[in-house]
């Protein structure tokens, strides 16, 4: 079992660490049950398939988002001010969110993602999930035709 | 490096002119084919070490002055940058395009870190179905069913959207 330490030590793949308490760390799923499951000596946790530019902002979420007394109106705020970010670096947050199995936070980027492709042009959601057209001309035509209602 | 910027852009298969990405080994780490409109002037692979990029012959012609070649890369338009990461764990390749490089004093630096090269590519094609089906189901249908001219993958994404129990529609 872990010691009963007030912070824990969460160490990215690049060997950032992050320190937390305990009570916001425990909310999350998966180190909930590496805290039960792991005899950790160290109070360190390692999150392999997380960076720390990734963290900081993961940790940034979960600090605010756990504040004493925060209003609804200032998490709102917060939310829009944090989902500034690239594509890819939201693209990041919610592989992130998803290892740690945050839900809240999974879906906040979910509706981040579908904001930024709602009404844009096939060109520019292309663009937001990068992603590589690998039809071919004939093809395209194909599937445009199969869909043609929504070509319309 | 600070005034090239870098996207993500759809490389199309006659940009690569029979090249799929399959076929190009990680070890070449880098490939870029410069386009000049329509026709594809020359393929040229990249090399990446430690953050650097080394150009290797031309295809079917070598390069006997680097600078015309560097010069060449920044007059002709669009650029499109296939890169291949050499040993990076999480990412194997990112596709990346630029409309926007310069030279300056005959220089043109092609510096990429590895890092931006993932994040503004790589990554972005990591969402999982499930995910990418829970945000088609926000949209509403006609968008949604646009979405399957997106690549091969997406074709029909949107399908499975609308059997989704998220979908409000």
């Amino acid at each position: 079992m872990m010691s009963l330490g007030k912070l824990i030590t969460l160490k990215t793949n690049d060997n950032e660490e992050f320190k937390l308490d305990k009570t916001v760390a425990v909310k999350l799923e998966i180190i909930k049950n590496i805290v039960q499951d792991v005899d950790c000596t160290s109070n360190v946790i390692p999150l392999p398939n997380i960076d720390g530019k990734t963290m900081t902002k993961v940790v940034k979420y979960w600090k605010k988002h756990s504040e004493e007394g925060v209003t609804e109106v200032q998490l709102k705020n917060f939310d829009q001010d944090f989902l500034k970010m690239s594509h890819s670096e939201l693209h990041d947050v919610h592989l992130a969110a998803k290892y740690l199995d945050d839900n809240q936070l999974k879906e906040v980027i979910i509706q981040e993602f579908l904001d930024r492709i709602k009404g844009k042009p096939i060109e520019e959601i292309r663009e937001v999930f990068g992603i590589v057209n690998d039809y071919t001309p004939e093809e395209e035509e194909e599937v445009r035709r199969e869909n043609a209602w929504a070509f319309e | 490096m600070e005034n090239m910027r870098f996207k993500a852009e759809t490389v199309t298969s006659s940009k690569l002119k029979g090249t799929t990405w399959e076929d190009v080994d990680v070890g070449d780490i880098a490939m870029i084919s410069i386009s000049y409109g329509r026709i594809v002037s020359h393929l040229q692979f990249l090399y990446v070490k430690d953050g650097k990029f080394s150009p290797s012959v031309r295809h079917g012609d070598l390069i006997e002055n680097l600078e015309i070649v560097l010069h060449l890369l920044a007059q002709i338009l669009p650029v499109v940058l296939c890169c291949f990461m050499e040993s990076q764990k999480m990412t194997k390749r990112a596709a990346m395009s630029s409309s926007a490089v310069s030279v300056r004093d005959n220089v043109i630096n092609l510096e990429v870190c590895e890092r931006s090269i993932r994040s503004e590519g790589e990554s972005l094609n990591k969402l999982d179905d499930d995910t990418l089906v829970q945000i088609l189901c926000g949209l509403p249908l006609k968008d949604a069913a646009r979405t399957s001219v997106l690549s091969r993958r997406w074709r029909h994404l949107w399908r499975r959207s609308l059997m989704h129990p998220l979908n409000n529609m």
